[in-house]
């Protein structure tokens, strides 16, 4: 916790260590999700000066750790189309 | 407008209707009647903290309303009154949890009429001074210290999607002007 690590050019520190396991699948997927048990997950984020703010994910589930970057976005940002609509919203 | 997405249990305690408002994001929820917290993620609804408050308060927005802020519709899920002792005096102010399914949680406080409309940041502040004082820089801008204290929970009600407990400590430190506050837990 509280680490910082450069990964793809920008300074990250841990901000969450989270044990999972898979609890369903659906549809097809390009990774074995099978003979997994509980695995690590590191969350990572960008501090205030690094605008707009980035996230990373270290994913240890596999035989070699591997890093997802991003950013985070609103669900309008998305443009999602046809989606289900909440009852009620 | 149509009618709220709700589902209706009953509190194990005390046998009175509770009403789940914030879909499957709720940690708890504190019953409305006897004031019990109680399990949102069980289907029984496990009791996590009986009813131990002196006081009773009651929220000025019931829980269950909906309305417009900046544009966009939010539905009130929780209340709570948090509690802060300066030099002996006790001050006591609302928060608001706001719930909207494709917006996530806002947060409203209240003290003495003076009203903020709060959101949670995704990235972290970093400390630094501006002079003499100890201040906070977040995503251009420098934020001074203002006030430091620490926050009891003195009464809750509806839903929250942590695991909030009648008696939990918080430490608050707020900054002007914009307004930054960080809340962290203790251990």
């Amino acid at each position: 916790m509280s680490q910082s690590y450069a990964i793809d050019g920008t300074l990250f520190t841990v901000s969450s260590l989270t044990y999972a396991r898979y609890a369903g699948v659906e549809g097809e997927l390009p990774f074995e999700y099978w003979d997994h048990g509980v695995e690590l997950f590191v969350d990572l984020d960008t501090d205030g000066t690094i605008d707009p703010a980035r996230i990373a994910t270290l994913d240890y589930s596999d035989e070699v750790p591997v890093a997802y970057v991003g950013s985070y976005v609103t669900l309008d940002e998305l443009g999602l189309r046809n989606t289900r609509m909440i009852e009620g919203w | 407008m149509t009618a709220p997405a709700v589902s209706s249990l009953s509190c194990p305690q005390c046998g009175a209707a509770i009403t789940l408002r914030a879909l499957d994001q709720a940690e708890t929820v504190a019953c409305a009647s006897c004031g019990s917290v109680l399990d949102a993620r069980d289907p029984n609804l496990r009791v996590l903290q009986g009813y131990e408050e002196a006081q009773k308060f009651t929220p000025q927005i019931p829980l269950g309303t909906r309305g417009v802020l900046k544009g966009e519709k939010w539905e009130v899920v929780g209340f709570q009154v948090r509690c802060a002792t300066i030099d002996g005096s006790s001050y006591y102010w609302d928060e608001y949890l706001l719930f909207n399914p494709y917006k996530g949680f806002r947060y409203l406080s209240e003290f003495q009429g003076h009203w903020n409309f709060i959101r949670t940041l995704s990235a972290l502040p970093v400390e630094t001074r501006s002079g003499m004082k100890p201040a906070i820089f977040m995503l251009g801008r420098t934020y001074v210290g203002f006030d430091s204290m620490a926050a009891k929970t003195s009464f809750v009600l509806g839903e929250f999607p942590w695991q909030v407990r009648v008696g939990d400590v918080v430490k608050v430190d707020t900054r002007s002007a914009v307004y930054l506050s960080r809340v962290a837990t203790a251990g």
